[in-house]
């Protein structure tokens, strides 16, 4: 069957989507680095299928796994679908990771936990890695960087079963087919329903105060290190003049700032025009840790709202094949509700409450 | 305001690294003290039974070290530059920065920073960590607010890490310890210890050291049969010996057996075993008094003291207890006879309560071993006790665990020092008691205590050695760096002569206390029951604010 849409057929003989791929612990290395949550929003359409997760409605991630990734890629909406969700223009090839454009498929929620139980089933019995080899859980700690590259070393290349991805229609399961050496497992996850709450957190290209594109390791080196803090809160301030882009955290000993200048060899991209100082949940920050850890380059954004976009780019790793991107959105903690007293620089407090889940919702809501 | 900047290169901040980490082993805290041309770092084990010191020598070990004291704590007449013999007098007018802080927020600043060259260029660029350099700073200002000790890494690739870290006010406290008396040392490669180190098993305890005919005896044990469960009810036993042509020196008396803690031991043979070629040496008098160990290498001086215990002191049987005691007696009388006389006009006021005391240090060995100790010499004719006459010749079943002697006594969390009060001249002033009684505002409404050093013994209180101020003989390397250091100390015997407040049973109720505090089991015990006691006359707010200035 074509990649594009059919005819719409009103009795939807087909399941809505079905795909192959026989790179499933690629996958499953993708969806692990959004595994921080118990479920998923999954939303399938021509173009990928997406699954988003979110965090105290303050942080989502996102990962888009593109019909590259699959050996045979069928997404067939049916009528209903079609009226509901494809009346915006069809998104153009080019803007295939941008998140903005999307909304035109199917949308259910799963539970991403078993879902990656699932996949690794496969990968559990194909690899002997003791990282991952024991079960969900333990998978589920930070992984080194190391680890986490060998592991996109070794197995995606030798994997030789293959995964089927089926979804029937609305209401049906999602399941997932894993064969490997006849040996066939079949998996049902549950769905549910998206609640009509979710949505993308806003990012608004047009007023963005920074792009940075780096190294994803330096990244990683930088928060690991300010990791050791257990701080709160994690200041992120970008400025055109030195230090360009500094990270600061404190914890309850000590403070630490990592600065970045701006280096051509760790930075692909620096453009910053204005400074820009914004504080982001540390906790939330650190469920990036593991795309970090996996990623080679990190693409850092900020808006005039202070929402921060990491997007991680993820090579594939045969050579050649088509990166795959991560994007993970953060919204900014209010002034005022500062958990470091250093913060005596006078910027303006504007709001009030905050602590977490909440202060993030409040945010969201301001912004939306 | 003090002024302190170090400039360390990667090397010397992965031997820091390593330094902090051994004594992290140790306790929660240490203590920088800033000199003119050193760093010293120290820390205190909770049961302060071992104290450690680490000196970095601000020539050799740092890059370039510039420390400039605060001006307003130097003496009136004293000039920057002239600290000579004029500043020998007290310590503070020398103008050390001193400040504690938790060896928990310095660990992750220094660690991992020392990483080699890549031999090749394409992975070099893949390099994250490593550092080109580091950058000590201190931030104080005259308020107080803010002050931060400023460490700045540069990274590769012009990344900067820098960390601002807290820190507290702090005295200093060290361990004395009498060269002179030491009169047993060996000498011994580090990479060779550490090697057999490693066969004694993370669960025992103690670790034994007897010299024996051509060899040397090390032998691990446990003490304690865990609670309830009888899986291990034949505690491990590793004994290694090792043939004395493994030592570059020894020198032992014989029959001459300590015992340390096996953990702390570990702990410093592994961390004298990250330098390469090491020498440790030991020096150490008898069992119960400290022993030290020392090595250094590249600017970095090494000094652990040591608390060593007896053999008897752990053991079971009564017998067995005195034993020890009066070998090592004969032992001292033909060593150190001197410096045995003059413990033993200190420990006159001891000898009050023998009675008592020899219960009471029955009952620390609440988890009687299963007798362990396999040496031999261990058992010889308990008619040796007798020779009690000499300088510690208190009677034999007392010795093991005796309550602390006067001047020097360092009770523990004030709980003690009702007990140890007692015994003392309670009205003499005490260097130590300057320390909290100042800091806590005591000094007005309550008479200063003589009792209340800092510095607590927990396993053997009959050691005077531990204090919080020198003793005459500073170890090597403070004499060699320091020029100063005789800050005024406590006579040993200061006490002496003292009026005695307490009645004999009272007395002899605290020793009782004194003497079981020893022991890390009846600590909590010990504790309660020495508040309860002390009630009587120390008000009970101040009991509190000394269990917090001890302890926070």
């Amino acid at each position: 069957m074509p990649t594009t849409t059919q005819p719409p057929t009103p009795s939807a003989t087909g399941p809505v989507f079905s795909a192959i791929t026989s790179s499933t612990r690629h996958i499953y290395l993708l969806l692990r680095c959004i595994g921080f949550m118990p479920t998923a929003n999954v939303s399938i359409s021509a173009d990928n299928i997406r699954f988003s997760v979110e965090d105290s409605h303050s942080m989502q991630a996102n990962v888009c796994l593109t019909p590259d990734l699959f050996s045979s890629y069928n997404y067939t909406p049916t009528t209903i679908h079609q009226q509901d969700d494809e009346t915006g223009a069809p998104p153009s090839s080019a803007e295939r990771f941008n998140l903005e454009s999307e909304d035109d498929g199917v949308r259910f929620q799963i539970s991403l936990s078993a879902l990656l139980e699932c996949l690794q089933i496969f990968g559990a019995d194909a690899n002997k890695d003791k990282q991952f080899g024991g079960g969900n859980r333990d998978g589920m700690a930070f992984g080194r960087p190391a680890a986490a590259n060998n592991l996109f070393d070794q197995n995606s290349l030798r994997l030789p079963g293959t995964c089927r991805f089926v979804y029937q229609e609305p209401g049906y399961p999602l399941s997932i087919i894993l064969e490997e050496s006849g040996v066939t497992t079949t998996c049902h996850l549950t769905t549910f329903i998206t609640p009509p709450t979710y949505d993308l957190i806003p990012f608004s290209r047009s007023t963005m105060t920074h792009k940075i594109i780096l190294k994803a390791a330096y990244l990683h080196d930088a928060l690991s290190e300010l990791d050791t803090l257990s701080p709160e809160t994690l200041t992120y301030s970008t400025s055109p003049s030195k230090p360009h882009f500094s990270l600061t955290a404190t914890g309850i000993l000590s403070q630490g700032t990592v600065d970045f200048s701006h280096n051509k060899n760790i930075m692909e991209t620096f453009s910053v025009s204005v400074e820009n100082c914004n504080r982001y949940k540390f906790a939330l920050v650190r469920k990036a840790m593991r795309a970090m850890g996996v990623a080679s380059k990190v693409s850092l954004r900020g808006d005039e709202m202070g929402v921060l976009s990491m997007q991680y780019l993820i090579e594939m790793p045969e050579k050649g094949g088509a990166p795959t991107f991560i994007d993970f959105r953060f919204l900014p903690l209010n002034e005022g509700d500062s958990s470091d007293d250093d913060r005596d620089d006078g910027r303006g407090g504007e709001s009030d409450d905050d602590g977490g889940g909440d202060g993030g919702d409040e945010g969201e809501e301001m912004m939306l | 305001m003090s002024t302190l900047n170090i400039t360390l290169n990667p090397v010397a901040v992965d031997r820091l690294y390593e330094a902090l980490n051994c004594m992290s082993k140790f306790g929660d805290y240490v203590t920088l003290e800033a000199k003119r041309n050193k760093l010293n770092l120290r820390t205190l084990n909770p049961t302060h039974s071992a104290h450690i010191h680490i000196c970095l020598a601000g020539d050799t070990f740092c890059d370039a070290y510039n420390f400039v004291p605060d001006p307003s704590k130097l003496g009136g007449s004293q000039s920057f530059g002239s600290n000579g013999s004029q500043s020998s007098s007290v310590r503070q007018e020398e103008g050390a920065f001193i400040c504690k802080m938790n060896v928990r927020a310095l660990l992750p600043v220094f660690r991992g920073r020392y990483v080699q060259e890549a031999v090749n260029k394409e992975r070099d660029e893949g390099f994250v960590q490593g550092i080109e350099k580091c950058e000590i700073s201190l931030h104080e200002k005259p308020d107080k607010v803010q002050c931060r000790l400023i460490v700045k890494l540069f990274c590769r690739q012009g990344v900067m890490k820098t960390f601002r870290l807290q820190y507290e006010e702090a005295d200093i406290m060290r361990a004395t310890f009498r060269k002179e008396w030491a009169v047993n040392k060996w000498t011994i490669r580090a990479g060779e210890l550490k090697k057999w180190m490693e066969h004694f098993g993370p669960k025992t305890e103690h670790l034994q050291i007897s010299p024996e005919e051509k060899t040397v005896n090390f032998t691990s044990y446990t003490e304690k049969v865990i609670d309830g469960s009888q899986i291990l009810k034949t505690p491990l036993q590793t004994s290694i010996e090792l043939g004395l042509i493994e030592f570059s020196d020894f020198q032992v008396t014989a029959e001459t057996h300590i015992a340390i803690a096996v953990k702390d031991f570990k702990s410093i043979v592994s961390h004298a075993g990250t330098f390469d070629q090491v020498q440790i040496q030991a020096a150490y008098a008898e069992a119960g008094q400290p022993m030290q160990i020392t090595y250094d290498q590249s600017g970095m001086f090494c000094e652990f003291t040591l608390m060593t215990r007896k053999r008897g002191a752990t053991g079971p049987a009564g017998s067995g207890r005195a034993e020890p005691v009066a070998k090592i007696m004969t032992h001292k009388s033909m060593s150190a006879a001197g410096g045995a006389r003059t413990r033993e006009t200190s420990a006159v006021p001891i000898k009050m309560q023998p009675s008592s005391a020899g219960p009471s240090s029955r009952n620390n060995s609440v988890t009687p071993g299963p007798a362990p100790l396999p040496t031999p010499s261990m058992a010889p004719p308990p008619s040796v006790a007798p020779a009690a006459s000499r300088g510690m010749s208190r009677p034999s079943p007392v010795s093991t665990e005796m309550p602390p002697p006067p001047s020097r006594t360092t009770p523990r969390v004030g709980s003690v020092s009702a007990a140890s009060g007692s015994f003392l001249n309670r009205d003499s002033p005490s260097l130590s008691s300057r320390q909290l009684s100042a800091s806590l505002g005591l000094r007005g409404s309550l008479p200063p205590r003589q009792s209340q050093s800092l510095f607590l013994m927990e396993e053997d209180d009959d050691d005077d050695l531990f204090g919080p101020t020198p003793g005459g003989a500073d170890n090597e390397i403070e004499r060699l760096l320091d020029d100063d250091d005789d800050e005024d100390v406590l006579g040993w015997d200061a006490s002496l002569g003292a009026p005695e407040r307490v009645s004999f049973v009272e007395l002899q109720e605290r020793a009782v206390n004194a003497d079981k505090g020893p022991t890390h089991v009846g600590r909590k015990d010990q504790e309660a029951q020495s508040q309860e006691e002390s009630g009587s006359y120390v008000e009970p707010t101040q009991r509190k604010n000394v269990v917090k200035g001890l302890f926070d």
